[in-house]
């Protein structure tokens, strides 16, 4: 060795430099969580011993810190003075907060069955349309549709159906009573939940129904009356027919 | 008043209620849209338009600990469809650097206040060299103040992702620093 080093830190340089591997690196990956006080003790005391003795190092470490430090007070900034007027005329004029779709189904049904007349006009269009079908004649016969339809429909659907619509009138009461003035979207769930149950229960209900319309369909007209030889039903009277 | 309370009047519609949070949440939105697009104008426009989201879900608020990561959540959103819809226009920072922050007491020691406003200046030079992907790291997590956790559900990635590349920014930062040769 031609020369002395001149001071210790640059003797321990020397010899870290020979000896160990990249010891600045290692600082460099602990240097943040150091600055956040987030090290373990031990890591904290020897980047501190290492700190101690190296310059660069040092740099590092104090603009981390100094940075954290400004970066801080860039959070807020000051958007002008027109600015909360500008938001409040925006949110004056935004429409109104729709209701999820669920809520707005249950408000409509809720809305429907809270009339005083349903039960009165749902009455008078079952029968205008038992009257309707009774003077129609059956396709490629003179019997009228009436006569065995209302007659299939009531033995083989009558008993679906009054489950269905027990469900259906359940569920009205519950709407009504969960309802009484206007439904309005509340954060805390209780009544989300509640809502969902219910709203699943309406689905449930809705599926019976529509399941028993099909099944009675299906029946009628997959064995048409047998003292009618009817041929084939021409697809443009199927219109007629889900009536 | 309570944050708590403040938000459940708002979402029972008070208007009064409304007007106080917009006060007391427009300066961070409006930071969190500048620090992204660079103009002024811009981001007073996409601020406004985050009030508006945030009004239309007024009734559904996260609660007090959620509602900063929420509302910045959309702010970046909507930053991000900016710059999808139209050609990203390279950001001009068009507000002078002392206006930026509230670093110094305004009362304090003209000396100091000369000290902060320099840091400022220089902190403000060297983040804005960063990349796009270290800048909205330091945005998020030295500015806004989100934890990593926040930070990895706002950017879909791993916690690990966020830490490391939040490290890398810092200390790409630092190094910006380090090369303008003054310590802020
Ligand atoms: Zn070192």
């Amino acid at each position: 060795m031609s020369r002395l080093p001149s001071s210790l830190p640059d003797l321990t340089a020397s010899i870290l430099a020979r000896t160990s591997g990249p010891t600045c690196g290692r600082l460099r990956a602990l240097a943040c969580d150091l600055v956040d006080g987030a090290l373990p003790p031990d890591d904290r005391d020897l980047a501190h011993r290492h700190l101690e003795h190296c310059p660069d190092c040092r740099s590092l470490v104090s603009r981390l810190e100094a940075a954290s430090e400004v970066l801080l007070a860039f959070a807020q900034l000051e958007p002008g003075a027109e600015f909360t007027a500008a938001v409040l005329s925006r949110t004056r004029l935004a429409p109104p907060f729709p209701a999820p779709p669920q809520d707005r189904l249950l408000v409509g049904w809720a809305r429907l069955m809270r009339r005083p007349r349903a039960a009165l006009e749902a009455a008078y269009l079952a029968t205008a349309a038992g009257l309707i079908l009774s003077q129609v004649p059956l396709p490629g016969t003179q019997h009228p549709v009436g006569s065995a339809l209302v007659s299939r429909v009531r033995t083989e659907s009558r008993a679906s159906l009054a489950g269905a619509s027990s469900r259906v009138q359940a569920w009205t009461t519950r709407a009504k009573a969960a309802n009484p003035i206007r439904l309005s979207h509340h954060r805390n769930s209780v009544w989300s939940a509640r809502w969902s149950r219910l709203i699943r229960r309406i689905g449930q209900a809705w599926l019976d129904l529509s399941n028993a319309a099909r099944k009675t369909r299906v029946r009628f007209w997959r064995q048409p009356p047998t003292s009618t030889s009817a041929p084939a039903e021409p697809s443009g009277s199927a219109s007629r027919s889900a009536l | 008043m309570e944050p708590g309370v403040l938000l459940q009047r708002v979402g029972a519609g008070d208007e009064l209620a409304w007007e106080a949070f917009v006060r007391q949440h427009q300066g961070r939105i409006f930071g969190l849209a500048y620090h992204y697009l660079g103009h002024a104008e811009d981001a007073r426009e996409l601020a406004q338009e985050a009030f508006v989201q945030i009004y239309r879900n007024r009734h559904s608020l996260p609660d007090d600990s959620g509602l900063v990561p929420w509302m910045l959540c959309i702010t970046r959103n909507l930053c991000m469809d900016l710059f999808r819809r139209r050609k990203a226009r390279p950001p001009t920072w068009d507000i002078p650097v002392e206006e930026l922050g509230h670093l110094a007491a305004p009362d304090g020691d003209p000396e100091q206040q000369l000290h902060d406003q320099s840091r400022k200046e220089l902190v403000h030079r060297a983040l804005r060299e960063l990349t796009d992907l270290n800048r909205e790291m330091i945005l998020l997590k030295d500015i806004q103040g989100l934890t990593l956790d926040e930070i990895a559900g706002l950017l879909g990635i791993p916690l690990g992702t966020a830490k490391s590349r939040s490290n890398r920014a810092r200390l790409e930062l630092a190094e910006k620093l380090l090369a303008r040769g003054a310590c802020p």
